[in-house]
């Protein structure tokens, strides 16, 4: 007995390792690290600076700003994939003519690389050679610079992240629909009830566990947004439309302030972990009364 | 068959072997005991360095990227060699070779880089200084001083020049000499159309343009964020802060406050957000590469950019359309010491060595280092430089490299056999030499954290033009960023390296 235990712990052994030296080692390495300042290859040794990375942060005006902006780029975007992921997992429930072929179209978007998405949508809204002010003009309207002024700038970026991520949405609450039972449907229209109160009433309500889940799911994702708002405004006009991701970029790797830089990414990693806790609360709930 | 082992042929090989052993220990020991050969002029073709491989690290596309790949290609046939070329997007280039050189690993063996990131770098090249000197094919002393003082980092030479930067004017000749223009132009101002001296004047000009000609832009800046446009704003500014006087653009060089947001340097801004009014109507989104396209296609009447738009088009016709001219200037300097505007006689053109200039320099991490400087040598030799700088075998709109040496502008000839036609040759020759000898020339800003500075006025610049803030709120919110890099970084360093790189101590 003893034997079988060892080798189950000798042959678990090398996972530990890797996992010990790939992801909890680099954890708790960037943690020091938010605590101090390190000039790595320069020969300056770690410094323990306490709590003044994150002090620092309290009186940065570019951070504050990036997490506003990040915090807009979820909320928006978030909400927006949700609506349309599901409304057009509801038309495809509702078998409409050429379904099959609308399904593998919808997913297409989330195939592609984040950053030919940012490319193309940066041409799209590009003011002097872009279609959407082709467009705009040609309906008699004046151009308008897109990606030059910050609101127009923020809003490319967020139509490109819903482009992008509205099929993820629609891929879980489609496969969510196709498994709901059937008979209470069937019930509800039996009694006179519209599509839209079967949908309101019994649908939805089904759907909730599942909303929840890719909902917290996107917003992680877009908690890190980086590629997108690299590619179509550099952050620019100024630092305003930078994403707090963009923003720890920038300090680690192109101003090689490694210790603030850490501190960025942990403030990132608390906001990640406070929309995680009260969704995973909920679910252990949710589990407890089925 | 007779064992190899048993024979008799076995101790002869046991022997022989034995023999060549000491004889190579010997020759060894000899080599080691010797001085230092003295460097020697070797013909690229008499190298042989076959199997022997380099990686360069340049800026990625028409202007730096692919200008020196045919002369690379030459260098590899010639000498056996092979060079894996790694191409990088300008917002990136910097962090890469840093990330490169901090973590130690050896990507490459030959980087070509700006002279303003000598503060973060210098500790992670090879100095050249051994390998210059005495060098017939690096002709040091055909390099302008100007040129070699920016490639040296606190008494080392560390980048091989291959480019002088200068920031330049354009106008756009056709239109300049039209006569319709010329006589309309005169009836709204009341002077001459010509090229602009004072930044008044670029204004003038441009607004007539917008106005007047459909078909041309007025003006054609870099203004976006990313892609280099503090350095246009730079150039702007010099002429309003400074009349050579070291110190004034950047911090103050007795305890390094940052003097970015002084009443010169807000007026400056405030000057230049009134042109994207007067400029193209997508200038806000421009970077130089759009300038470069687009300038040539006869769009716009004035460009700002690096001489690399000095370029002649790509199919080498109508060389007519792009006039040269050194950038204009305020008629009012501002005096920080006194804090006062200064009237001058004639407009302050201050000319701006903005970046500096790339050059080739090898990380300390190189295992190639010989063979790389081989390479870089050949490349920055006053025959294949002059082939780079006149776009001998360029045809794309532009090229990142400038004219260095004294020989790329004395021999007309060479730039002629580039297919320019010799008239706009020597005016463009003339008007780069006169900048780059001109009695107060401005260089880059070149300490520590220079990139990061950089940025951060990059940002506030855009902001500004954008509209999204007030020049003065962009300028002191840059000059409080400054202000906290420096303390970051230490600001006793700092201010010693800022004098020794303006020439203060």
């Amino acid at each position: 007995m003893q034997k079988t235990a060892l080798t189950r712990r000798t042959l678990l052994l090398p996972a530990v390792v890797i996992l010990l030296g790939l992801s909890i080692f680099p954890l708790l390495f960037s943690l020091a690290l938010s605590f101090g300042d390190w000039g790595l290859g320069r020969g300056i040794p770690y410094e323990w600076r306490g709590l003044s990375n994150y002090a620092a942060l309290l009186a940065d005006g570019r951070y504050r700003n990036a997490a506003f902006n990040t915090v807009l780029y979820v909320v928006v975007t978030v909400s927006i994939q949700y609506v349309l992921g599901l409304a057009l997992a509801w038309g495809l429930f509702l078998r409409p003519p050429g379904g099959r072929i609308f399904r593998v179209l919808f997913i297409f978007p989330m195939m592609l690389a984040p950053v030919a998405v940012g490319y193309m949508w940066r041409l799209m809204f590009q003011s002097r050679i872009g279609a959407a002010n082709f467009f705009l003009a040609a309906l008699g309207f004046e151009p308008v610079r897109w990606l030059s002024a910050r609101w127009f700038a923020m809003s490319v970026v967020m139509m490109a992240e819903i482009w992008q991520w509205t099929p993820f949405m629609f891929l879980f609450l489609y496969a969510a629909l196709m498994n709901v039972p059937t008979s209470p449907i069937d019930a509800a229209l039996v009694d006179g009830a519209s599509r839209f109160q079967v949908f309101r009433h019994i649908v939805l309500p089904m759907l909730m566990p599942i909303s929840i889940a890719v909902i917290m799911l996107r917003a992680v994702e877009a908690v890190k947004i980086l590629d997108t708002v690299y590619v179509i405004t550099h952050g620019g006009p100024g630092n305003t439309t930078e994403s707090l991701t963009m923003y720890g970029y920038n300090v680690g790797l192109q101003y090689f302030n490694l210790g603030y830089a850490a501190a960025i990414a942990y403030t990132l990693l608390l906001v990640v972990v406070a929309i995680a806790i009260p969704v995973i609360i909920f679910f252990k709930k949710e589990v407890s009364y089925t | 068959m007779e064992n190899i082992r048993t024979g008799r042929i076995w101790p002869v090989l046991k022997y022989g072997a034995a023999l060549c052993g000491l004889i190579v220990l010997a020759l060894a020991l000899i080599g080691a005991g010797r001085a230092e050969p003295e460097p020697e002029v070797v013909d690229p073709e008499e190298l042989e360095l076959d199997g022997v491989e380099l990686r360069l690290g340049v800026e990625t596309g028409h202007a730096l990227g692919d200008p020196i790949k045919p002369y690379v290609e030459e260098w590899e046939e010639m000498t056996g060699a092979s060079v894996e070329i790694t191409e990088i997007p300008f917002a990136e280039i910097f962090p890469r070779f840093m990330t490169s050189f901090h973590a130690g690993t050896d990507d490459f063996d030959v980087v070509i880089i700006l002279p303003t990131w000598l503060g973060d770098m210098s500790q992670f090249l090879v100095p050249l200084d051994d390998l210059i000197e005495g060098d017939d094919m690096a002709a040091w002393d055909d390099v302008l001083p100007v040129c070699q003082d920016i490639v040296t980092w606190q008494n080392e030479t560390l980048i091989m020049p291959l480019d002088c930067d200068l920031f330049m004017s354009f106008y756009n000749r056709t239109a300049f000499l039209d006569d319709d223009h010329r006589a309309a132009f005169e009836d709204s101002y009341g002077y001459e159309l010509a090229p602009p001296e004072t930044w008044d004047q670029y204004y003038d000009i441009a607004e007539y343009f917008t106005e007047q000609d459909p078909d041309l832009y007025g003006a054609m800046e870099s203004m976006s964020r990313g892609t280099q446009t503090f350095w246009t704003g730079l150039s702007r500014m010099v002429g309003y802060v400074s009349q050579g006087e070291p110190g004034a653009l950047f911090f103050d060089p007795e305890d390094m406050t940052p003097v970015i947001n002084s009443p010169g340097h807000v007026r400056a801004l405030e000057e230049w957000v009134r042109v994207v009014d007067v400029g193209a109507p997508d200038i806000l989104e421009f970077d130089v590469g759009d300038i470069r396209e687009q300038f040539p296609l006869n769009t716009g009447a004035l460009a700002l950019d690096w001489a690399s738009i000095g370029f002649i088009p790509t199919d080498r016709e109508n060389q007519e359309l792009i006039g040269f001219n050194p950038i204009p200037g305020p008629t009012e300097v501002y005096d920080h010491d006194t804090g006062r505007w200064i009237e001058l006689d004639e407009p302050n053109r201050v000319p701006y060595m903005a970046a500096l200039g790339w050059g080739a320099a090898i990380p300390v991490t190189s295992n190639e280092q010989e063979a790389a400087w081989q390479l870089i040598r050949y490349l920055s030799s006053p025959e294949i430089s002059l082939k780079l700088v006149s776009m001998r075998d360029n045809y794309d709109p532009a090229t990142g490299y400038q004219p260095f040496r004294y020989s790329h502008f004395e021999n007309i000839d060479g730039w002629v056999e580039s297919e320019w036609d010799r008239d706009r040759a020597e005016e463009y020759l003339e008007a780069t030499f006169e900048s780059l000898t001109a009695d107060f020339v401005k260089p880059d800003l070149r300490i520590p954290g220079a990139f990061e500075y950089l940025d951060e006025l990059d940002a506030g610049l855009t902001a500004a033009l954008a509209g999204e803030m007030e020049p003065q709120e962009a300028l002191d919110e840059v000059a409080d960023r400054w202000d906290a890099i420096t303390n970051r970084k230490g600001r006793d360093v700092q201010l010693r390296l800022y004098r020794e790189s303006m020439g203060l101590e």
